[in-house]
């Protein structure tokens, strides 16, 4: 069973241990200075992005309220979200825009099918340096509200629509129309940067247009320490406990094959085994010569 | 045990995907990229051209251009008719705002009499032209063949082709126009228009005058001409040439003009029978509108300050020549933001308070006090005046319970917080690093104390290990601060490992050893056999001759004393009856013979003690002990014939 526990992958969807088509391995390895957060006793360094993708479980306020301290000790944020948690930590930071939970398609800048939309339209910023498309995993989009501290930083095309059949054909009525699907707010000294959809980070997606360029302008606003959010994904009850059993083993194992104490333990008990065995080799030869003398 | 693993193994990982997918979620596949096919459908293409088609009018050409631009990277075929129209058009209302923009740089360049400028947007307007025309035709063809393909309705938007078609025709027709027009400049009579100034510079509210002279391209003067001469945005004033071609006119700028370099322009544009015979001409001139300096000193006291200290600003604002200048307003901004104004009063003076805000970092900042002059014939003037803002620095003391200790257990840390002067310091909070990653926080107390209890991770390396904490008040006019203590941490998997590896090697030998004792006590007990004892030689030979001669045939002393023994139980044998048994040690077998025959005891007791030497003394025999056995089994052997 503990073989199991150990070699059986994760499969959670937006997991950064989940090498599958829908997990985030790749963007957690585009930097060796990356940390799960599995609990928000532990709050990232001031220079660095905390990247929460795929919520599907509630922020708590004392979770609200750490996220809220690194931003003011500016922190970046990256909030990808379509259908799940990010509206209630907008909330508890303040922010009045919110992810409209609503599926959005384009009927012309599209890869494949609509739902896979291109976003091609943007506002110069940090975040958007040196890209010109990306594409979009059905996502949803930005609803601004009243706020004017938010800076949309791109927009759907003008031939997006809300796909309430979720990809039958669109109805004679349809409004085509371009939605913001990028945005950033100033929190204190830090950043908050809202993208609906975190489709858009995942192994089978990230690779494609301008994806994996977005996430390393991101990276490059938190000076390249990354902070992955895997406490607030859905997952199996024992997922956490696995991966501190497998960082465990990892651990020793590591240590065991890599570190010179190791080196001189496992020499230690090899020696110990062989003087054991060849102990009692000798004490059987000289029992042998005995009674043939005998 | 070999069979067990060998099985158990494969049929754990034979069973895991079964027994794992009940409680691993995975996704449904059916929203993933690349299981999707390419997807158009007749509503789509519908719902897109409805949606193009309410911004091909000819008022909206940038609109339409800027939504089609970026056709050219989608990913579809390029046989796609579809996708060919979309591009089509993408280019054609690209060539149509270029062609507007070109038409009205072309019209401008005319109106100022720069024919060369016309030409030179005549031909690119005629290039662009040419290649925008095919396009235009393209457009109706490439739509029907889309029409076909995807079996749509395509109406409106062959109107608005229309409608479009019918905006080149007139951008065409106005290109034929204004070709015409340059031909006809070409073939009329060249002007020349100079303009000067009286100075190069004026201040504002201030006559400057402007005059110049229009002649014909010969030199010939151009009298009773009307020239318009223009600055700003929509002065003008007209003044008519003399005899002499020389026109003149009076300039000024009002206060809220923009100072610095300004162009004055002069045009010659023929009216009536004069557009027929002469060229439009114009002539600019470039003149600096200055206000009058003004000079702003100020002070700021005190100049070291902390957060919600008061500080004070004071100043006045005059000319260069110390004339104040009254009813001023100044601004006063802390590091670029506003703090708020002041006015100055007869004297030129002003005086602002404010409390340093507690927002600030410690550090040298500035006031910047600024005479923002609107609506002034004065200029703008500032000064900018530095301060140091000071936090009250603290100390962190941190003890650990501990020094050493193992991976996995706990660690306590108990620290206070104080200020240089050793009072304690309340409230804020601390940050715990453990080998400088982020471990968490604890709150500092009302008495400047806190604790913290790190759990060390079981992984943790064996060998040195930091912690550190900092320090962070919750007012910012005080000073953060940190403290490291060192740590050693043993890995406590690494010792149980080790500790299981020798106690797995010490079990092994106790293991052996104790199998080797319980077979030797287990073997079972052999019938007592008489010793295959020494075969006495023949009665003949019990000479001391022979015995003698047989124990030197030995090789070494240890041999012969063995001899020796063996030929005396062989006498006592032969001639008492008493053999000896190899379950009795050789004392057991004195015991038994001496107490039979207690004449013996001497000699029998010290051959069994050279005996016992030669069988299990570690040390060598020497030649005297062996010796000694020899004299021993001779006497024997008279003590044993005698008793017989």
């Amino acid at each position: 069973m503990l073989s199991i526990a150990y070699y059986w992958p994760v499969q959670e969807p937006y997991h950064s241990l989940n090498y599958g088509w829908n997990g985030c391995s790749k963007i957690a390895d585009t930097t060796q200075n990356t940390t799960l957060i599995l609990s928000y006793d532990q709050i990232p360094p001031e220079s660095a992005l905390l990247a929460i993708i795929g919520p599907g479980i509630e922020f708590s306020k004392s979770e609200g309220f750490a996220i809220q301290r690194f931003l003011e000790s500016g922190g970046t944020v990256l909030l990808a979200d379509d259908f799940g948690t990010g509206n209630g930590l907008l909330q508890r930071l303040g922010v009045a825009a919110r992810f409209s939970g609503k599926p959005l398609a384009d009927l012309l800048y599209y890869d494949r099918q609509w739902s896979f939309p291109l976003i091609t339209d943007f506002s110069p910023s940090p975040v958007t340096t040196n890209i010109t498309t990306v594409m979009m995993d059905n996502p949803s989009y930005i609803e601004l509200g009243n706020s004017s501290q938010l800076t949309v930083i791109a927009r759907s095309s003008t031939f997006s629509f809300i796909d309430m059949n979720r990809g039958n054909e669109p109805s004679v009525n349809t409004t085509l129309n371009s939605y913001p699907v990028i945005a950033s707010v100033s929190v204190a000294k830090g950043m908050l940067v809202m993208i609906s959809d975190p489709g858009i980070f995942v192994n089978e997606i990230v690779d494609l247009y301008d994806n994996m360029r977005l996430f390393r302008n991101l990276l490059a606003v938190g000076e390249g320490s990354l902070f992955l959010d895997v406490a607030h994904l859905s997952k199996a009850p024992l997922t956490d406990a696995r991966i501190d059993f497998i960082n465990a083993v990892d651990s020793i194992r590591n240590f065991l094959l890599y570190s010179m104490l190791g080196a001189f333990v496992q020499s230690a008990v090899t020696i110990a085994i062989i003087l054991t065995l060849s102990i009692e080799i000798l004490r059987k030869t000289r029992r042998g010569q005995e009674t043939r003398q005998r | 045990m070999v069979l067990i693993v060998g099985l158990a193994l494969p049929g754990f990982y034979l069973l895991a995907p079964w027994a794992t997918a009940l409680v691993s979620p995975v996704e449904p596949r059916e929203y993933q990229y690349s299981r999707m096919q390419v997807r158009v459908s007749d509503a789509q293409i519908q719902a897109v051209l409805r949606s193009l088609a309410q911004t091909m009018n000819p008022d909206e050409l940038s609109r339409l251009r800027d939504r089609l631009k970026g056709t050219v990277q989608l990913p579809f075929s390029d046989e796609d008719p579809l996708v060919s129209y979309l591009r089509v058009l993408s280019e054609f209302s690209d060539s149509m705002v270029q062609m507007e923009t070109m038409i009205y740089d072309a019209q401008d360049a005319l109106s100022s009499g720069d024919i060369q400028r016309a030409e030179v947007d005549l031909k690119q307007l005629r290039d662009l032209r040419a290649q925008t025309r095919p396009l235009s035709r393209s457009l109706p063809r490439l739509l029907n063949e889309g029409a076909d393909y995807y079996k749509i309705d395509t109406a409106v938007q062959l109107q608005k082709l229309e409608e479009l078609n019918g905006l080149f025709q007139s951008y065409s027709e106005q290109i034929d126009q204004l070709a015409l027009e340059v031909e006809t400049q070409q073939g009329l009579v060249s002007t020349k228009l100079s303009l000067n100034s009286s100075a190069p510079e004026v201040f504002v509210e201030e006559p400057l005058s402007v005059y110049g002279f229009l002649n014909m391209e010969n030199g010939t003067a151009l009298a009773s001409k009307n020239v318009t001469i223009s600055w700003g945005t929509n002065t003008t004033v007209n003044s008519v040439t003399d005899a002499k071609g020389r026109f003149d006119a009076a300039v000024s700028f009002p206060v809220g003009f923009p100072a610095g370099p300004t162009l004055i322009d002069a045009r010659f544009e023929p009216q009536g029978p004069d557009s027929y015979v002469y060229v439009p001409t114009m002539s600019s001139l470039e003149i600096r509108v200055m206000y009058y300096p003004s000079v702003i000193l100020a002070t700021i006291n005190p100049m070291n300050v902390r957060p919600l200290d008061s500080v004070e600003v004071e100043g006045n604002l005059t000319t260069p020549e110390g004339r104040p200048l009254e009813s001023r307003t100044i601004q006063i901004h802390i590091d670029g933001t506003s703090v708020g104004d002041t006015e100055t009063n007869a004297s030129g003076q002003f005086l602002f308070g404010f409390s340093v805000p507690n927002t600030l970092r410690n550090g040298t900042h500035h006031v910047t006090v600024t005479f923002t002059a609107a609506d002034d014939r004065y200029a703008p003037s500032n000064a900018t005046l530095p301060f140091t803002l000071e936090f009250l620095p603290t100390q962190l003391e941190v003890a650990v319970d501990r020094a050493s200790l193992f991976s996995g257990t706990k660690l306590t840390l108990d620290g206070s917080v104080s200020l240089a002067n050793g009072t304690r310091w309340k409230y804020g909070h601390v940050a715990v690093f453990l080998d400088g990653l982020f471990y968490g926080n604890e709150a500092v107390g009302e008495d400047g104390s806190f604790l913290s209890v790190l759990e060390m991770p079981m992984g943790i390396p064996w060998g040195a290990h930091s912690v550190s904490v900092e320090y962070y008040p919750d007012e910012s006019w005080v000073e953060e601060s940190q403290a490291t203590s060192q740590l050693f941490i043993y890995n406590t998997p690494l010792v149980a490992f080790a500790a299981t590896g020798i106690l797995a090697a010490s079990s092994l030998a106790a293991y052996t050893m104790l199998r080797r004792r319980r077979a030797i006590s287990l073997a079972p007990e052999q019938p007592q056999q008489p010793v295959l004892e020494e075969r006495p030689p023949p009665r003949e030979d019990y000479s001391p001759d022979r015995l003698t001669s047989l124990v030197q045939s030995e090789s070494d002393e240890a041999s012969k004393i063995r001899r020796s023994y063996r030929l005396a139980q062989a006498l006592i044998s032969d001639g008492l009856g008493e053999s000896a048994r190899e379950s009795e040690t050789h004392w057991e077998y004195f015991s038994r013979v001496t107490d039979k025959k207690p004449s013996l005891r001497d000699s029998l007791e010290r051959l069994s003690e050279l005996f016992e030497l030669a069988e299990y003394s570690p040390y060598p025999i020497g030649r005297d002990q062996a010796r000694e056995a020899t004299e021993i089994l001779l006497r024997l052997r008279d003590e044993i014939k005698a008793v017989k």
